[in-house]
């Protein structure tokens, strides 16, 4: 009897140490930490995210109560697994760095947050309107039916770089007439002097950045995608002159390598960097990389406004990407914080910018002053989209357009088919996918 | 009492025979069928992106949209050129080349080494690395091409694109057909050899009437392996050209993703690869009441 | 003699794209764009201490190993006892047995998005189990194939002797037929981790961080910044070498399992 009753003290001993221990860490410890997860594609994005996060977490978190993981995935059909991640409505990431284009489709699908009650919201979003400054294009590219369903975070154009040392003067690029006497001027097979093999590159893959590259073209010559009504104008007089000129450049004049066709964003670069070229068109994202590369071995190379045709306006491409909330999301709320912190915190928005050379779409930090002194060529941006910006349709048909002119444009350039036919063709199909969303009454 | 316990057992087995496949139909059914079975609801219904979780029914629409496409078909014409050229002459070097090794001729044994390797590499691997080698600024294939004045943008062209992208899995490949039908060759008895030659048949005579047809099996189980995984092809093609140049290189697979991914029309991805089931189990059934014809008569 | 140089000829022509990849990935960054390629330099590691300090390649080497090594035996432990049962009893018939084949026929992409949902389901996502059971589902099809032939030119005998001296089927299957299988058990595991070694879409699709395989993580090179071609070279001869050493190693069985006893001889 003695020993059951000195085993049942035991017992109750360990037990009331246990239950002790467990009250005493659950009331020491701080409020637990909401974490969320946060999806982005490999590169100057992710590297910025990451710092910006690490930022956030030790100074901002600890009030909040908010920690934030950055977890990055490589190019490589990035935004399918995006897109699948969201459809599979998986609360596995509270928001995912994606393309403004894909932004009405999701909304429609229901499966990305709707985010003006949390921007109405006060104690969710803090700040001023006025002065965070969002330019009114990067919005307009989030929006579906009225509502904005995402956080744009960063915006992209066009330039025209070109290198210093062998271009003189570089008004002659401001028509695509000049363009292409120049370029004529610099491919061997024309001009056997020429220093470059050839005059230009372009982004040619087929894929998300050949038609991209083709609306800046487009734009310039005086196209505009849709004509009262929903009407298509792919046909249009200014889609087959731009189309042809295009693809004359490489199938005509010759003045591209011939492999363009497997070129995207990393090859033009790689061209620019390595002076293989005199100058093309690029996004401009690549200006650090190819300052950075080139200091010290060939001139510096400099950025303009993109050609345009003789009595058109120049065209400035523009689009976003953002960051829209999984409507599957288990922290809506704490997410959105984060990222109000992240675009539009006086102190937040300028770390990504500032550290990382990323444009957000605010002129809380294009005009900054800091963020100017380290790019420059902000200022130029700036006023180039603001006076000339151009955006593709933000409607949820627009993947499917983009790929009838990828495939049909592919073709011209394959020389398969003319540039007329190949315009033809895109806005019948066009027509038809506007007449399946029911676009005429 | 022995003798009992085997008829026991023997009676047994129509019980434990069914055990024994159990687990193979739970793991294929939990993870095959549903996949196949949403498949086949979502080619019944116009689903896309925009109306993912509520499409509306659609019955053969989608089928009969696939066949009024003309890149369906143009895929169709693609995949099929792919499969059999490349089946084909990986069959015929495969041959050329373990015959020679098959003479054992003193010092080639150690050539069966170097012949496997290409076997190990991944699509991945390859296609990345061929990307690189083709580019015209900064690849080397692409350069010596160009100092032996052969067409160097081998990828951007139409006419050499998809032979191309054919020359690059018949390297992978024609190691397997080869190692494969060696092990054939190896093991065919002697006898007939010996008579043919007796019978003063020629090295053709002898090749057509005696070596071919006692390889059938072997060369079967080659013939179906090959075709049926390159119809499957899809990360090669992806990563050189997605496609392109135009659409001569885009395979079936290429064409569903195309739909299934880039349009967002998943539906139309479903039904495309319903009509391509069909069209492999017609053809699939075919060939295998033909292996087991030619084995039931041995 | 003839024979010897043609052989010879096509072996260089099987080694020279891999010799090549080697080459890039210890030649010094600098060198690696310049035409005509220079040959002559001094190696250096620095894309392979890359390739490590880039990403976790370590993880995904692991992740790899796992994956393969879990689905080859499952694969094994499932399919023999199938096979057996297809092979000897004709169970389901011919009907069962073309099904069970016919899902190796699938072009996997159309699979994609509903594996996902599946998946996410079952919540593996990012798990080694998500690829785990994925690979089942076109290693079994091919295993049961290979071995139910293999087995149905067994002769019975083999089983029935033991069982007449008081063996049950089960063990007589294990004891007795397993043992004689045994080539054509290693053919599907070289087979099989061949295959789901190499595989890439369905580690692209279902994977994120944490279970990602060295393919995955080979095209992870192809950044927002640059394709590192020098990492994913060296990443590349990396992923190649347990499949190589593999083959290396089990050609014979490889070729033995595959012929299914069509080829009785050993090479």
């Amino acid at each position: 009897m003695l020993r059951c009753k000195s085993w049942f003290s035991v017992i109750v001993l360990v037990v009331g140490l246990s239950g002790m221990f467990v009250a005493g860490t659950a009331w020491a410890s701080p409020a637990k930490k909401t974490t969320i997860h946060v999806l982005v594609r490999t590169g100057i994005e992710a590297d910025g995210m990451k710092e910006a996060a690490d930022y956030y977490n030790k100074n901002v978190g600890s009030k909040t109560g908010i920690n934030v993981v950055i977890d990055e995935i490589g190019r490589h059909g990035y935004l399918t697994r995006v897109v699948t991640m969201l459809l599979g409505r998986s609360p596995k990431y509270d928001a995912a760095f994606l393309l403004s284009n894909y932004v009405g489709e999701l909304a429609s699908a229901g499966v990305i947050e709707s985010l003006d009650r949390y921007f109405a919201d006060k104690e969710l979003y803090p700040y001023d309107k006025e002065k965070v400054g969002f330019l009114p294009v990067s919005f307009k590219s989030v929006n579906y039916k009225g509502e904005r369903y995402a956080f744009p975070f960063v915006i992209s154009t066009m330039f025209l770089y070109y290198r210093k040392d062998l271009i003189d003067n570089p008004e002659r690029l401001s028509t695509w007439d000049g363009f292409l006497d120049l370029a004529k001027q610099f491919t061997k097979s024309h001009n056997p002097a020429s220093p470059t093999e050839f005059g230009t590159v372009m982004q040619g893959k087929s894929g998300e950045c050949m038609p991209k590259e083709w609306y800046v073209y487009f734009w310039s010559f005086g196209g505009e995608f849709f004509g009262p009504n929903w009407k298509p104008q792919f046909n249009s007089p200014a889609a087959v002159e731009a189309l042809k000129y295009k693809v004359d450049l490489v199938r005509k004049y010759k003045v591209v390598p011939p492999d363009v066709d497997t070129y995207e964003y990393m090859e033009v670069l790689s061209a620019l960097a390595t002076g293989k070229v005199p100058f093309a068109i690029q996004w401009d994202a690549a200006y650090p990389d190819i300052q950075k590369e080139t200091e010290g071995k060939i001139a510096n190379i400099a950025i303009r406004v993109t050609p345009h045709k003789e009595g058109v306006d120049p065209a400035a491409f523009t689009h976003t990407w953002t960051f829209p909330i999984n409507a599957y999301s288990k922290h809506k709320e704490e997410t959105f914080r984060f990222l109000a912190w992240l675009t539009s915190d006086p102190e937040g928005s300028l770390w990504v910018a500032k550290r990382m050379s990323i444009p957000l779409p605010t002129k809380q930090v294009f005009f900054n002053s800091d963020v100017l002194a380290v790019n420059p060529q902000w200022e130029f941006m700036f006023n180039f989209m603001e006076q000339y910006g151009h955006a593709e349709v933000a409607i949820p048909e627009w993947p499917v357009i983009h790929d009838t002119i990828n495939t049909f444009f592919s073709l011209a350039f394959a020389g398969e088919i003319t540039p007329e036919a190949a315009c033809e063709l895109v806005n019948t199909k066009v027509e038809d996918i506007m007449k399946r969303g029911g676009y005429y009454k | 009492m022995v003798r009992a316990k085997f008829w026991e057992n023997i009676g047994k087995d129509k019980v434990v025979k069914y055990f024994l496949i159990i687990p193979v139909v739970l793991v294929l059914f939990g993870v095959v069928i549903y996949p196949f079975a949403y498949s086949v609801w979502l080619s019944l219904h116009d689903v896309t992106i925009m109306n993912y979780f509520h499409p509306p029914f659609s019955g053969v629409d989608n089928f009969l949209r696939i066949f009024r496409d003309s890149f369906f078909w143009n895929s169709i014409r693609v995949t099929f050129t792919y499969v059999l050229v490349t089946t084909g002459i990986e069959l015929v070097l495969g041959f050329f080349l373990a015959s020679l090794m098959n003479r054992n001729v003193k010092g080639t044994n150690i050539f069966i080494y170097p012949l496997i390797v290409p076997l190990a590499l991944s699509p991945i691997v390859v296609g990345l690395m061929f990307r690189m080698g083709l580019n015209r600024l900064y690849g080397p294939i692409s350069y010596y091409l160009g100092l032996l004045n052969l067409p160097r943008d081998l990828l951007s062209n139409v006419s050499t694109a998809l032979p191309t992208l054919m020359a690059i899995d018949i390297w992978q490949w024609t190691p397997f057909v080869f190692v494969i039908l060696y092990a054939g060759l190896q093991a065919l008895p002697k006898d007939p050899f010996e008579a043919a030659l007796i019978d003063g048949a020629s090295g053709w005579h002898r090749l057509l009437y005696i070596t071919l047809p006692l390889l059938k099996p072997v060369l079967a189980v080659a013939i179906i392996f090959r075709i049926m995984d390159s119809f499957k092809t899809f990360d090669i093609v992806f990563i050189l050209t997605k496609g392109g140049p135009g659409k001569s290189t885009e395979t079936i697979t290429i064409f569903i993703q195309r739909m299934a991914n880039i349009q967002g029309n998943v539906g139309l991805g479903a039904a495309t690869t319903l009509l391509v089931l069909v069209f492999i189990t017609v053809f699939a059934q075919f060939y295998v009441k033909y292996l087991s014809l030619g084995e039931k008569k041995r | 003699m003839l024979t010897y140089l043609i052989l010879l000829l096509a072996s260089i022509v099987a080694l020279i794209p891999i010799i090549w990849i080697f080459h890039l990935s210890i030649k010094p960054e600098s060198l690696l764009y310049v035409l005509p390629p220079v040959l002559r330099f001094k190696p250096t590691a620095e894309h392979y201490l890359e390739v490590f300090t880039y990403y976790p390649f370590g993880k995904y080497i692991l992740n790899s190993i796992i994956v393969t090594t879990i689905s080859t035996l499952v694969t094994l432990a499932v399919s023999f006892p199938a096979a057996y049962s297809m092979g000897r009893f004709k169970t389901g018939g011919d009907n069962f047995s073309f099904w069970v084949l016919s899902i190796r026929m699938l072009p996997p992409i159309v699979f994609a998005v509903p594996m996902f949902i599946l998946m996410q389901s079952y919540g593996l996502l990012d798990t080694w189990w998500a690829l785990i059971l994925v690979y089942l589902t076109f290693s079994i099809p091919l295993a049961v194939w290979i071995l139910k032939s293999f087995i149905e030119d067994l002769p019975v005998e083999c089983e029935e002797a033991a069982m007449l001296d008081g063996c049950s089927r089960l063990k007589a299957m294990v004891a007795i037929t397993f043992p004689l299988v045994a080539p054509a058990l290693i053919a599907v595991a070289i087979l099989n981790f061949i295959f789901s070694w190499n595989e890439f879409l369905f580690a692209l699709i279902l994977t994120f961080t944490e279970a990602r395989t060295v393919q995955v993580g080979v095209a992870e090179f192809v950044t927002g910044y640059a394709i590192i071609w020098g990492a994913i070279a060296a990443a590349g001869c990396i992923a190649v070498i347990p499949t190589l050493v593999f083959i290396m190693l089990a050609r014979r069985y490889l070729v033995r399992g595959l012929t299914m006893g069509t080829v009785k001889e050993e090479i």
